[in-house]
């Protein structure tokens, strides 16, 4: 199910502002369909604005947002988007969910969408709770149906906007090592908005640092954590990892580099 | 939800203390038509009227039995619901989804929501006659408003998260509109029923002031005219009695249509 050929999200010097307050500042950005980038940046410095321009939701003042070289024009179905709470359709069950894709692009016939929403569902870990209602499963389980829903059109793009962040911190881990297998499996390019650094180091190959007043791109740094943790070293052990700690540090610092004092 | 109904024992204890309510309104009203100087013409005693209620399901008042009173009343009453309904839904819609919508539409039912039915009752008269047509949009005037305000709030609230996430699978206009907002203000719109059915049962006694032959509106009215008090509180009563079996019926369905309520 790997993408035919490798596609391309890019942002090229993106500028944003929100009632004549810059936001975001020659903003640029490259997500190739084998890649897991994690943007990172302080609370209200962006992050949600950024992945809004790269969804379609949103369109930039100045600068591209461009798929294969080509300008989007608005959301798309290639590119899926997953958000923190409440995007999931409460009137449907988690197969309904899941399948709710495959029926907006019609021509899929009803048992085929059960099919391949079962199937997703499984990937995610979820197998035999189709017919459960969305009250009847726990946050983390919410969130997998999200991302089922999510995967079952194949998109090239995955943008996910602090996903896991109401979660626990053991579904988080779990959702965590979930995201990555899926990654790894059907290599679509992943755009994670996190602002949990420990997340953030532990899944990207390519992580960007959002700091600053408008903000910019403080810092680019290309990771395989990731690879670790498919490997099966634990979250534990990377996280004791003397480097590990010394990246934490590195990204710390310069996050708060520009911050004004509040 | 509130804690009240939540908590079981607060609940039942809620429920116990209207149970000694209406018991006491009871035996207060026992007692004072038990009291000498009371005529039964003023008020008529509990055990009157509940031979009354007995009678009139029996033999009838005016020409019909309590029971084909209440079917001429509840089939205006649904005729008008589903009359609202149809309109008043779309209207909420396009009120709450789309800025013409709202200045065509928001002044209108503005202007209709706080009038008293009894005021423009005679203008419908003028307009449709004294048939049954009339009657049905009387009560169906009183149902709008609450439908479709009720309605726009529920498509205004959707979690703006949902309309993108549907909009990124590709759902456009009509199929925003179907898939998500529709059913998302599925549960506001139960609540607009809820309250267009008090709203349209509450106009009852006045659309059945025009020539009318059957109703437990017009069965008040007839038996005023003629002083004939214990027909008079029993069809209050029975009013009464209908609107919580209602209210009870709308909350059931509620349940069953939109279970996801206050769990997600
Ligand atoms: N629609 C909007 N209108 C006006 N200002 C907005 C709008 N959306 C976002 N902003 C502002 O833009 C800035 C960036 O918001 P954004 O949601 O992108 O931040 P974020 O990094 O995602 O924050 P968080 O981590 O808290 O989610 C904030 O100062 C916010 O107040
Ligand atoms: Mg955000």
């Amino acid at each position: 199910m790997m993408p035919d050929t490798m596609q391309q999200l890019t942002l090229s010097n993106v500028s944003l502002s929100f009632a004549g307050s810059p936001i975001l500042e020659g903003i640029d950005l490259q997500l190739a369909s084998d890649e897991l980038v994690v943007v990172v940046g302080a609370s209200g410095s962006g992050k949600t604005s950024m992945l809004r321009l790269a969804a379609g939701f949103q369109s930039a003042d100045s600068g591209t947002v461009q798929m294969n070289g080509h300008d989007i024009a608005g959301p798309g179905a290639e590119r899926a988007v997953v958000f923190q709470d409440d995007a999931l359709f409460p009137w449907l069950n988690a197969r309904d969910n899941v399948a709710f894709p495959l029926r907006l692009q019609g021509g899929i016939d009803r048992a085929e969408r059960i099919r391949r929403a079962d199937a997703q569902l499984a990937a995610v870990g979820l197998e035999g709770y189709g017919t459960r209602r969305l009250w009847q499963l726990s946050g983390g389980q919410r969130q997998r149906v999200g991302l089922a829903r999510a995967l079952v059109v194949q998109p090239a793009f995955l943008l996910m906007d602090e996903p896991f962040a109401a979660l626990d911190a053991l579904t988080r881990a779990q959702m965590q090592v979930a995201l990555l297998e899926v990654w790894s499996r059907y290599r679509q390019g992943v755009l994670f908005i996190t602002h949990d650094i420990d997340e953030a180091l532990l899944l990207a190959t390519k992580l960007v640092v959002l700091s600053g007043r408008p903000a910019r791109v403080a810092e680019t740094l290309t990771l395989d954590y990731g690879r670790r943790v498919l490997a099966g070293a634990t979250t534990r052990e990377i996280r004791a990892d003397p480097q590990f700690q010394n990246l934490r540090e590195q990204v710390l610092d310069r996050l708060f580099l520009s911050e004004p004092a509040a | 939800m509130s804690a009240l109904q939540k908590n079981p024992l607060r609940r039942k204890s809620a429920a116990l203390v209207s149970a000694i309510t209406i018991t006491a309104v009871l035996i207060i009203w026992w007692a004072v038509t038990g009291m000498h100087g009371i005529d039964p013409l003023f008020l008529p005693s509990p055990g009157a009227v509940l031979a009354k209620f007995a009678e009139v399901w029996r033999e009838g008042y005016v020409d019909a039995t309590l029971l084909q009173h209440l079917a001429a009343s509840l089939l205006r009453v649904f005729a008008a619901l589903a009359a609202a309904i149809i309109l008043g839904v779309p209207v909420g819609l396009a009120i709450g989804t789309s800025t013409i919508g709202r200045g065509i539409f928001d002044p209108l039912v503005e202007f209709l929501r706080p009038i008293p039915p009894l005021a423009y009752l005679p203008l419908i008269v003028i307009w449709l006659g004294i048939g049954e047509t009339s009657k049905i949009v009387v009560i169906g005037i009183a149902m709008f408003s609450p439908i479709a305000i009720s309605t726009a709030a529920g498509v205004r609230s959707v979690a703006p998260n949902r309309i993108d996430a549907a909009r990124a699978f590709g759902a456009r206009g009509w199929q925003l509109l179907l898939h998500v907002r529709l059913p998302s203000a599925l549960p506001e719109i139960l609540t607009g029923v809820r309250i267009a059915l008090g709203a349209g049962w509450s106009t009852l006694v006045a659309a059945e002031l025009v020539a009318a032959t059957r109703g437990l509106g017009f069965m008040i009215q007839s038996a005023a005219q003629f002083l004939v008090t214990d027909v008079v509180i029993m069809g209050i009563l029975v009013i009464a009695g209908v609107a919580f079996l209602l209210e009870a019926g709308v909350r059931l369905l509620e349940r069953w249509l939109v279970p996801w309520r206050g769990k997600l």
